[in-house]
């Protein structure tokens, strides 16, 4: 290591995040060493959540010259909470980005992400992100169509009935300014076990000052893992309700208060109603989802309650107060 | 009045380059170049104009995976009423397209291509062994209509195509050098759907396996198209075999030009059979097991294996050229019997020529039987169990 040319702080850290990923990740890092022209400015933080097919060795063994790349290694796995915040306590570029072990970016995305920083002065960038199935792809775009100004975190929020920045959560499509990691903004919630990335995505509209959404050559993700989260039934699937919980708390205070929590019921409903579509027996899930909306102000609980699809509001049947006004 | 060259691999720029150095490419008319990747992963894969001296025979390069960001060029389906706008716009890189030179006319790009300049006539210059054999799909008449040539890479100096609608004509290669290491290519098996992830780790690990018994080192140089995951698996699979095969990102052919090894080994690879062609003893390891697995009998990647299997497998020895060229016509027979009548007698003569062990290795009874070809005195050939496990489920469009 030292005798490199002297080790000069990164302009950009990348959080790689990886558990059991061997298959997947070499064509991860190779995205990564094609993202700066200066690409000795660019630190990657791979952490290995206690691995057992050797992704670690893979990593550290990968071909990625220029790059200032450190491999944490977590002994047993710790979440994917805990293992992006270790690696964002190693982190030491002026801006932060996060690429999960199965997703890539194309050839100088974070360069354009970072110039668009740069000449916005916000906090954080949001982009367009792009499933992959195979060959075939979708795109999904940041659902913003102001493009390329500094717009209010806090605007962004609304409307209720319709997707918006808070419905965007991946952090992998966006870069953040180190500024927020000092305010604790960037740091994941490791109580949650699942929708940590909502769960900070909606922090960072509730109290970063500025954002815009921009256009960059593309941060890619696989659908269709056996790994991924959205498929696996297991006691992560409450998780959502924890961080809606703390998000319920953090919006009481707030001068859109009713119409924030306007916005986090619905999500939960439609999250609640997705899952039960798949396990429509799920008792833990319904008495969870039920104690929740049981603590949102009842007025709003039933303002949304009574814009539900007749379809929708039969799934959660089990899930919402009885209303004096209902059928 | 554009020609516009259409290629989607280094190997096919450098057939292009060839032919323009023999004068074989229209003269005249700008020539733009429009290069697709169509790699799973376009975004880690290696560049295709890596080959750059190739560069020089073009005013201009389009890059069709730019211009379709973020999607895959393989997602390209433009509907019939885009067509007239998409020329219109691509007028600005593309103007009045006359001629479209293409690597593969059955390629999806390809047709859409065809489809967009529906007015260009079409040469087809192709840089792999499957120019040897039948059409992959049907080509309707109005497209081969419209083919002005068919050209070849002279892979196998002497062998002579058959099976397409008019007689490919090799395009003569380049003097190379004379062939050190042993060098494997590998294939892009798993893209061209014949196997699964791990049957293409299994099948580079016996190419590695026979490489390492000539007591050199291993030079492993993948398919551009492979993921660096699959490579890495590839070389984890050879070290845990107590192999060193050290992997090349560099391109095969400029390998094999430069470091002269003392063996090329491939299953079925152009690469494998352009070095042999170009004086590097090459041997094909594994062909004859894909092959007995290979499902349909027509699929699209027969022609290439029958024919690196048939000139440079090891046991037995190889066939002689002529051999080649009657296995090559009863194949492609079989494997296309409607499209391709006028082999019908050459096929019959050339199976009634092969022992029984090669026609176990490079037919099938069943297709035999349906044409009226199978031997009757003869005991039922071996049935070959079907296995599955290995292989991926169908042929890439």
């Amino acid at each position: 290591m030292s005798g490199r040319v002297a080790a000069r702080d990164p302009q950009v850290s990348v959080i790689v995040p990886g558990y059991n990923a061997a298959q997947l990740v070499a064509d991860t890092m190779a995205s990564i060493g094609r993202q700066l022209s200066e690409v000795e400015r660019l630190e990657v933080i791979y952490v290995d959540d206690g691995s057992t097919d050797g992704s670690a060795e893979l990593v550290a063994s990968l071909p990625l010259p220029g790059v200032q790349l450190t491999v944490l290694r977590n002994r047993r796995p710790t979440g994917v909470s805990a293992a992006r915040n270790r690696g964002l306590a190693q982190a030491r570029g002026e801006f932060i980005a996060f690429c999960d072990a199965d997703d890539w970016f194309a050839p100088g995305h974070l360069g354009t992400l970072v110039s668009e920083i740069e000449r916005l002065d916000c906090d954080f960038v949001r982009t367009d992100l792009v499933q992959a199935f195979g060959s075939e792809r979708t795109l999904i775009r940041a659902p913003q169509w102001r493009r390329g100004q500094v717009l209010a975190p806090k605007d962004s929020i609304l409307p209720v009935a319709a997707n918006s920045m808070v419905d965007h959560p991946s952090v992998s499509a966006g870069l953040y300014r180190r500024a927020l990691l000092d305010q604790g903004l960037l740091r994941f919630d490791e109580s949650l076990a699942s929708a940590e990335d909502r769960h900070l995505i909606w922090r960072l509209h509730l109290e970063a000052n500025s954002y815009a959404v921009v256009d960059a050559p593309g941060v890619f993700y696989r659908r269709g893992l056996v790994s991924s989260l959205t498929q696996v039934l297991d006691s992560r699937r409450l998780g959502y309700l924890a961080a809606f919980d703390d998000l319920r708390r953090r919006v009481a205070t707030q001068q859109q208060g009713s119409l924030f929590a306007a916005k986090l019921i619905q999500t939960v409903l439609a999250l609640t109603a997705q899952h039960l579509a798949r396990t429509p027996d799920d008792a833990a899930l319904v008495a969870g989802a039920r104690a929740l909306v049981r603590r949102f102000p009842q007025d709003v609980v039933e303002h949304c309650a009574s814009r539900l699809d007749d379809k929708r509001a039969k799934a959660l049947a089990l899930v919402l107060p009885r209303f004096g006004t209902q059928r | 009045m554009t020609v516009v060259c259409a290629v989607s691999s280094a190997a096919g720029l450098r057939l292009l380059a060839t032919a323009a150095r023999a004068g074989l490419l229209p003269t005249g008319s700008p020539r733009v170049l429009l290069t697709w990747n169509d790699a799973v992963i376009p975004e880690v894969a290696a560049d295709i104009t890596c080959a750059e001296p190739a560069l020089v025979h073009f005013d201009e390069v389009v890059d069709l995976n730019s211009l379709l960001a973020p999607y895959h060029p393989d997602q390209w389906r433009p509907g019939d009423s885009e067509l007239p706008m998409l020329r219109r716009l691509l007028a600005d890189h593309l103007p009045a397209v006359t001629e479209l030179v293409v690597s593969n006319l059955d390629h999806p790009i390809t047709r859409t291509l065809a489809r967009v300049f529906d007015a260009a006539s079409i040469s087809v210059f192709n840089p792999s062994l499957s120019a040897f054999g039948p059409a992959s799909y049907r080509r309707p008449a109005v497209l081969v209509e419209r083919v002005s040539g068919f050209w070849h890479a002279d892979l196998v100096p002497g062998l002579r195509a058959v099976g397409q609608n008019s007689r490919p004509v090799a395009v003569p290669s380049p003097p190379a050098n004379a062939p050190a290491p042993v060098l494997v290519v590998g294939s892009d098996f798993v893209g061209s759907g014949l196997l699964t992830a791990a049957g293409e780790v299994e099948t580079h690990l016996l190419m590695i396996q026979v490489a390492s018994r000539e007591g050199a080192p291993v030079l492993f140089c993948p398919d551009p198209k492979t993921p660096p995951a699959q490579r890495w698996l590839i070389r984890r699979a050879s070290a845990e075999a107590g192999i060193e095969a050290v992997i090349s990102q560099d391109d095969p052919d400029q390998l094999a030009a430069t470091l002269r090894p003392r063996l090329v080994v491939g299953c079925g690879a152009s690469a494998l059979l352009r070095m042999h062609a170009s004086g590097a003893p090459a041997m094909s390891v594994g062909a004859d097991v894909l092959l007995a697995k290979m499902s349909p009998f027509h699929h699209p990647g027969r022609i290439a294996l029958t024919i690196a299997d048939a000139m440079l497998r090891a046991d037995p020895a190889g066939m002689d050229l002529a051999a080649t060229q009657r296995l090559l016509e009863a194949v492609t027979y079989l494997m296309r019997p409607e499209w391709a009548p006028q082999l019908r007698d050459a096929a019959e003569a050339a199976v009634a020529e092969l022992s029984q062990d090669d026609q176990v290795r490079y037919l099938r009874r069943l297709r035999l039987e349906a044409v009226g070809m199978a031997r009757p005195e003869e005991p039922p050939a071996k049935t070959v169990p079907r296995v599955t496990s290995l292989f991926g489920s169908r042929p890439k469009r």
